[in-house]
């Protein structure tokens, strides 16, 4: 067999050199790229999720070289961020523009960056780096980093805007929540029709239902004001909302079905004339009426003096029954009245109070912390379900008072 | 050796006569004056013979529906026919069915006559029948006067109506020395036991020491627990129905179900026969008066009480009303007995009469006070029922009364009715209350005429009557243990 040639060898070892020449930035002999400058799309500010971040890095090409841009990919922290878009390519800048978005494949570096926030500190500080992608599957390293704080970038964990909109919103259905209970019988049970919106009790049931909608319609608007990400509502969040609704579809189911002191007392008030609250402030304006008859400056007969003071005497009897009869279903104050019953502190009230805070502060603090809804295991989720079963079952022999 | 007896209690229902009650107690005794089932009354060309009817559904238990005619004219109606003339002759008591069926329209539906004419047999009033059994009953008390329900319920508290013959005429206070009064002043403990409002609150000369001794149902049942009952309890029944704890009245006043009475009564006798007082106590089961129901038995001639006459009727009550069922229960008395009174130390003929419990009163509790009134003074007292030395009677330890809830439409029918006499006079006597009960002596008010009001249903009447009520005494409503 006969010997290669010595050209042969020559050109078969400059192959590479060659290769490398074409696509190396710069020769060899060059400094290699570095991350000299990060910004926004408005200079000087910190840079927050949706925005994007430019990259700009010396010594990645030539002066008005075209690059690949598709081959960079963007570390955090030391950590790829997965799941970008392809990188854009200023020229002139000689920048890498970086789409930030939270999704699935970058959810978990999202959370670590940006989570359990604090007004006092609106951004975080991220030294960001560049890598290059692999052909062989390999993960990328990052190998183009910036020197003296150049590659230090201010990332924003919330915009005071954004913050403010976000907090508007949950005051507002806080309030609206915690109004609307003061003052109608939305949270309240109403066993009575006669009895005043804002003496009726509270009902467990319904608290329950509308402790998860706030907890969970907050934690959504806080997550999107945070991440722009709509898709935060989990799978267990629902499980939870779907218990409390039918924990209070439930109780009143029960509620309906039993003969219960309050129908008494209904009925014994409606014999008396007040079938709701309106005839009692009625008759309470009848008596002012009657009373202003009769101090009136032309004095009525002695006949109808006595007249008026009997039918004054019959309407305060009147008040006087209905006002001894509905004190047991008037509240007693929030927790007094979602936690008792006629016997006094009930058990299956008292759990679901209790699994239904430390679960609402279990929730929240998954919120915070991770900017995402908690993904409650199957035995916290049949807890609550059990205990909210429970309560609809000792419900059933326990009296609306 | 002579009964012990500490503890007089007596328990007053509404409205039923001895024969509706007791008739049939002991039907082959031809000494026990009941009916023999041959008993009827004239109406319309036609014979309506006494009837019980099968079991006791609602509608018997409810019989006489819609109430009788129970005021002074109707009763005259009853005992004398048709034109009500009153004689010194005895009365041929054939009225009754005639009367009935001549009432105004009632809202309770057609008077048919032979309502009036209705009993109960012992299977169907138990519990009064098994206690007149296990003790003793009395076939000879009469009502004191025949009148409506106040006259004979002053008169078993005062010895005297003062001349009224109907509830609606009474003052309120009403001004009379009553057997309380006396045990007041005597420093010997009594209390009166209600449930909605006592008819005996408008006896004005224990105002000043009301709030002391009126009590409610369920303080009698702790007190009988407890052993601390008093030397006299009068017990008075619910007279209203209460849609607010679902109750029904329990007086037997008709047309209410006479169960209900039935499960009072039991009450009071598990409560008694369980209480450490039982070896001293006389239980006396009565009702005020007959209420239009039949009784064969014509009413005796009476001692006058005092020199107050009915001038509408220029009647002196001078002679007792229908009898009305009455059973005394106690350790002394031997099961079976058959009560009457002895007769006088002049070999004259007496009766009982609900001023005997005011003789009784006074005997046991009084030795030396003087009567209240005439008829009291001739009253015989209860004491010659206790025929046994020692307290050998244990009679029946438990009688289960079982404790019926009645069916809310049922207690919603009764409080949409219309008020009867007694609702009426108590919600209108109620309003007629002062505020507060008088501290001072002396400054007890004078006696007004009832108010002229007019409540279109009992649930009004009630609220009406139990507020004013509870004002007046200072207590609160409900109370779940009435």
């Amino acid at each position: 067999m006969n010997k290669p040639s010595p050209i042969l060898w020559l050109v078969c070892l400059s192959l590479p050199a060659l290769f490398a020449a074409t696509q190396a930035p710069l020769a060899a002999a060059d400094p290699p790229p570095a991350i000299t400058f990060l910004n926004g799309n408005n200079p000087g500010t910190p840079v927050g999720l949706n925005e994007t971040l430019w990259v700009q890095v010396t010594n990645l090409a030539a002066p008005n070289a075209t690059i690949d841009s598709t081959r960079y990919v963007l570390f955090f922290n030391g950590q790829e961020v997965h799941g970008l878009s392809d990188p854009l390519y200023r020229k002139d800048s000689r920048s890498l523009g970086f789409e930030l978005k939270r999704n699935d494949k970058n959810r978990d570096l999202w959370t670590s960056l940006l989570g359990a926030p604090s007004v006092a500190h609106p951004s975080v500080e991220v030294d960001v780096a560049l890598g290059e992608k692999t052909t062989d599957k390999t993960a990328a390293k990052p190998t183009i980093t910036g020197a003296n704080g150049t590659d230090l970038l201010h990332l924003k964990v919330f915009s005071p805007i954004s913050l403010a909109i976000a907090a508007i919103l949950i005051v507002a259905v806080v309030v609206l929540v915690v109004v609307s209970a003061q003052h109608s019988t939305t949270l309240r049970d109403s066993y009575l029709p006669q009895i005043e919106p804002t003496k009726q009790t509270y009902s467990l049931a319904r608290c329950q239902m509308a402790f998860w909608f706030v907890l969970i319609f907050c934690s959504f608007i806080f997550l999107y004001i945070a991440t722009w990400d709509y898709n935060t509502v989990s799978q267990q969040a629902l499980v939870l909302m779907g218990i409390s609704g039918a924990t209070a579809l439930a109780a009143v189911a029960v509620d309906a079905n039993k003969d219960s002191p309050a129908d008494f007392v209904n009925r014994g008030l409606r014999a008396l004339g007040f079938n709701s609250y309106d005839d009692v402030e009625r008759a309470y304006a009848d008596i002012d009426a009657k009373t202003q008859e009769l101090k009136s400056p032309s004095p009525p007969s002695a006949q109808r003096i006595a007249q008026l003071t009997l039918e004054i005497n019959d309407l305060n009897n009147r008040l006087a029954t209905y006002h001894a009869n509905i004190r047991p279903f008037t509240t007693q104050g929030f927790l007094r009245d979602i936690i008792t019953d006629i016997n006094g502190t009930a058990i299956h009230r008292l759990q679901v109070f209790c699994w239904t805070i430390i679960l609402g502060g279990v929730f929240i603090i998954g919120v915070y912390r991770n900017l995402a809804m908690p993904e409650f295991g199957g035995t916290l989720l049949a807890l609550m379900g059990i205990s909210s079963a429970g309560y609809v079952g000792f419900k059933i022999p326990e009296k609306n008072n | 050796m002579a009964a012990d007896i500490q503890h007089l209690i007596v328990l007053m229902l509404e409205n039923r006569s001895f024969d509706c009650m007791l008739g049939r107690l002991y039907p082959d005794d031809p000494d026990y004056r009941g009916l023999t089932l041959n008993e009827s009354n004239p109406y319309a060309n036609a014979t309506i013979g006494v009837w019980s009817g099968d079991g006791m559904p609602t509608d018997i238990a409810c019989t006489p529906k819609p109430d009788p005619g129970e005021k002074f004219k109707d009763i005259n109606q009853q005992l004398f026919g048709p034109d009500g003339k009153r004689t010194r002759a005895p009365p041929n008591m054939s009225g009754f069915a005639a009367n009935y069926a001549n009432q105004p329209a009632s809202k309770d539906g057609p008077f048919a006559p032979r309502n009036a004419m209705h009993f109960f047999n012992p299977t169907q009033v138990p519990v009064i029948s098994q206690l007149a059994m296990a003790f003793g009953v009395s076939d000879d008390w009469y009502a004191s006067a025949p009148c409506q329900t106040w006259p004979n319920r002053f008169f078993a508290h005062t010895g005297t109506a003062r001349g009224h013959v109907d509830n609606n005429t009474f003052l309120v206070p009403f001004p009379a020395e009553s057997i309380f009064h006396r045990l007041q002043k005597a420093g010997k403990p009594w209390r009166v036991y209600f449930h909605d409002m006592p008819q005996s609150i408008l006896l004005g000369d224990i105002w000043l020491s009301a709030l002391f001794h009126f009590r409610r149902f369920s303080q009698f049942l702790a007190d009988a627990q407890t052993g601390s009952l008093p030397n006299y309890s009068f017990i008075e029944p619910r007279y209203f129905s209460d849609l607010f704890l679902n109750n029904i009245p329990n007086d037997e006043h008709p047309p209410h179900d006479v169960t209900y009475g039935e499960q009072l009564i039991a009450q009071v006798y598990n409560a008694v026969r369980a209480s450490p007082c039982w070896e001293k106590t006389l239980l006396v089961i009565t009702y005020d008066e007959h209420g239009g129901c039949f009784d064969h038995v014509p009413p005796p001639l009476a001692a006058s009480p005092d020199a107050n006459v009915n001038t509408d009727y220029n009647y002196a009550f001078d002679t007792y009303g229908v009898r009305v069922p009455a059973v005394l229960i106690s350790p002394y008395i031997k099961a079976g007995s058959k009560i009457r009174p002895p007769p006088a130390a002049d070999g004259t003929e007496r009766h009982f009469d609900h001023t005997s419990i005011i003789a009784t009163v006074r005997k046991l509790f009084l030795p030396s006070d003087p009567p209240l009134t005439r008829r009291d003074a001739s009253a015989p007292d209860l004491l010659s029922s206790l025929n046994l030395d020692v307290p050998g009677n244990e009679g029946l330890p438990y009688i289960d009364s079982s404790l019926l809830q009645p069916e809310p439409a049922d207690v919603v029918d009764r409080a949409q009715a219309q008020p009867n006499g007694m609702q009426a006079s108590l919600s209108a006597a109620a309003a007629a209350l002062p505020a507060t009960p008088p501290a001072i002596a002396g400054t007890v008010p004078a006696p007004v005429e009832l108010p002229n009001v007019s409540y279109p249903t009992v649930a009004i009447a009630h609220a009406n009557a139990t507020a004013n009520t509870n004002r007046f005494m200072g207590m609160s409503y409900p109370d779940n243990n009435v």
